[in-house]
């Protein structure tokens, strides 16, 4: 079989989550089995090829959940489709976040913008098997209320879990200014507003890239270890396999031995962080 | 190994009796520079000759090639259908092979070309830019050659590394000796060879280290360097499309880390904005990333990167100052 071979699937149905983002389901097979955090690879005939997250969680057996967020040529092409048309994808790529390993703990997730969606499965699976795991929180930031993903679950979120939500402005996507009851500032300082020490917990940053800096500082600044802390980090990828070298770290390679890494492992190698 | 003997003048007529089965490249000269290409008897094989401007890596994982193409709704695989013979490779493009192999071995279309290759080397004129001995590939490696060539009076003494070589060494045009050698090694020059374990282990302690800003001074980013070498194998890929996407390709071409969009995602932020950080990134991959990968650097020490850099930057001087620094 071709590492490179895209299959063909099918569009079952297109959630549309934002002026700029939707969810794309996608059937798979039933035997298709993924780790939260993982990718696949997303092809538009044609227009190209582009690294996606897996969102949904992988109890949710059948189809995978796509969120996508329109910025350029693939994204903008499979923004175009809709429910019945032909996708092609391969994968599940790469390391997810860790599930096993992390039973008992509680967990804290610190979220930016498009952060959200490579954790939406592991979020979702943790809350489905509460009794597993210890207290959650969910702390996550978008830019403007109108950049805020998955909406249509925060109250199931907030019912579940200690979910605090911010926006950087009460503003629309354009500058003016909008309607917005919530918290205002940068979703980092949202670990200011935790009831209870979080030195135990585990920790897991996504976001973008300018955010991984502040996020970890203040999480040791709250106790935790290195190794308590997990981050998904975004290169370039072209290929998802290893060969084509767009996704190098130093010495790492961010599709196959990430996106997830664990802080400790990552935090002496260069350029990183 | 027992060896056979060939006239020089019957080199000709052996590798005409391959071009049956195989398109015969070998390094032809053009114009002040030596290149692999196509021979036949207007384009003899020149078996004198430093090194050739691009390495075989132009053949085996060329400069674009077609992927997929998206027909009746399936990506469907454009594997090359290719018999390479090469005549004339030097020990170091040998290794290179053999490191090539290594990171692209589970690649499809690299192994289509790779599996049916004949190899057939020669002995080099090791110059002043050569350091194959630094990086471990101044020996033939093992059962990688099929046919070894080695100047001899009026002929050359022919070593077969494999099965198919001892088969081709049947040829009548071949006479027996009893010549024998046990390992073929380049007479590789450098007095002091470096170690490149060493340079493998200064990298921990190197990526602030002020030698990177006085060797990147110098560089222009222009890809030179890894459009020459033959272990810089990164790709980029793009669809094209004619009008209509049922009639798109996906193909892929040489990349280049030496360039600022190479490491840049959506969203525009740059992982190695600097020159500096992108001159690092060379010698990162090949001394660091590759060893820890393979256990071998990506390098053979060939010193295209250094004839063909037009700022002049020597990769072995910058290799020495790494080890020590
Ligand atoms: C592991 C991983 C997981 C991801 N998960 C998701 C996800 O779940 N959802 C999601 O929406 N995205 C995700 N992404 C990001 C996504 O892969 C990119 O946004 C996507 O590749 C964009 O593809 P495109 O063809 O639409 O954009 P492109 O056409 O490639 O353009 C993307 C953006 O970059 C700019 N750009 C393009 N080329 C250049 C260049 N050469 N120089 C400067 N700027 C340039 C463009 O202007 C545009 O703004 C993920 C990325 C990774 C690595
Ligand atoms: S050839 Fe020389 S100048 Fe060009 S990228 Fe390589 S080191 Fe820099
Ligand atoms: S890095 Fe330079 S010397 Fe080493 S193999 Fe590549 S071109 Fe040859
Ligand atoms: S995406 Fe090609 S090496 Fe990681």
């Amino acid at each position: 079989m071709n590492i490179y071979q895209p299959q063909k699937r099918t569009i079952m149905k297109v959630t549309e989550l934002n002026y700029d983002t939707k969810v794309f389901r996608i059937k798979v097979s039933r035997g298709f089995t993924h780790q939260p955090g993982q990718f696949v690879e997303l092809s538009v005939p044609g227009i190209g090829e582009a690294p996606i997250s897996i969102c949904s969680s992988p109890e949710e057996k059948g189809y995978i959940d796509l969120c996508i967020r329109r910025v350029g040529s693939v994204t903008n092409a499979v923004h175009k489709m809709t429910a019945g048309d032909a996708i092609y994808i391969r994968g599940p790529y790469g390391v997810g976040f860790p599930l096993d390993s992390i039973k008992g703990k509680d967990i804290v997730y610190l979220l930016g913008g498009l952060g959200l969606p490579p954790v939406r499965g592991h979020i979702n699976y943790v809350l489905a098997h509460k009794e597993d795991f210890g207290r959650v929180t969910i702390l996550y930031g978008a830019r403007t209320p109108a950049d805020l993903l998955f909406k249509h679950e925060f109250d199931d979120w907030k019912k579940r879990a200690n979910f605090l939500v911010t926006v950087d402005a009460a503003k629309n996507p354009d500058g003016t200014p909008c309607h917005w009851d919530g918290c205002v500032g940068f979703g980092v300082a949202l670990i200011d507003k935790l009831t209870y020490p979080i030195k135990d917990a585990v920790g897991i940053i996504v976001g973008p890239p300018v955010m991984y800096k502040f996020a970890i500082k203040r999480f040791k600044e709250a106790g935790m270890e290195d190794r308590q802390i997990y981050v998904s980090l975004e290169r370039l990828m072209k290929c998802g396999v290893g060969k084509c070298q767009h996704c190098q770290i130093n010495h790492k390679y961010c599709c196959l031995d990430g996106p997830v890494f664990n802080y400790a492992e990552v935090k002496e190698l260069p350029e990183a962080i | 190994m027992i060896g056979k003997k060939i006239k020089k003048g019957d080199v000709g007529r052996f590798l005409s009796s391959l071009a049956g089965e195989y398109t015969v490249i070998g390094p032809v000269k053009h114009g002040s520079v030596f290149m692999f290409a196509e021979i036949d008897d207007e384009h003899p094989p020149v078996l004198d000759y430093p090194r050739t401007v691009l390495p075989v890596k132009k053949y085996l994982h060329p400069p674009r090639e077609t992927m997929f193409e998206f027909r009746k709704g399936e990506f469907r695989e454009m594997l090359p259908e290719s018999r390479l013979a090469f005549f004339g490779l030097h020990i170091c493009d040998i290794n290179a092979i053999v490191r090539l192999d290594m990171a692209m071995a589970s690649d499809p279309y690299y192994s289509a070309r790779r599996g049916g290759m004949l190899i057939m080397g020669v002995e080099c004129k090791p110059s002043e830019e050569c350091f194959c001995k630094s990086m471990n590939a101044d020996r033939l490696p093992h059962g990688v050659c099929d046919l070894f060539f080695r100047e001899e009076g009026d002929g050359y003494i022919v070593y077969a590394g494999t099965e198919k070589g001892r088969k081709l060494l049947g040829s009548p045009l071949f006479h027996a000796t009893d010549l024998a050698v046990t390992g073929i090694s380049a007479e590789c020059e450098e007095k002091k060879p470096l170690d490149y374990e060493k340079v493998w282990r200064s990298f921990a302690r190197n990526h602030t280290n002020p030698l990177w800003d006085e060797m990147a001074r110098l560089c222009l980013g222009c890809t030179n360097c890894t459009t020459v070498c033959p272990l810089c194998y990164c790709y980029d890929v793009a669809d094209t499309s004619e009008v209509v996407p049922e009639n798109s390709r996906r193909e892929r071409f040489w990349d280049s880390c030496t360039l600022l969009n190479f490491a840049t995602v959506a969203g525009g932020h740059k992982f190695r904005p600097n020159i500096k950080d992108r001159f690092r990134n060379i010698y990162t991959h090949k001394f660091k990333s590759f060893v820890d990968e393979f256990g071998l650097p990506a390098c053979v020490g060939c010193g295209r990167c250094i004839v063909y850099c037009p700022a002049g930057i020597n990769m072995r001087a910058n290799l020495e100052k790494l080890e020590v620094g």
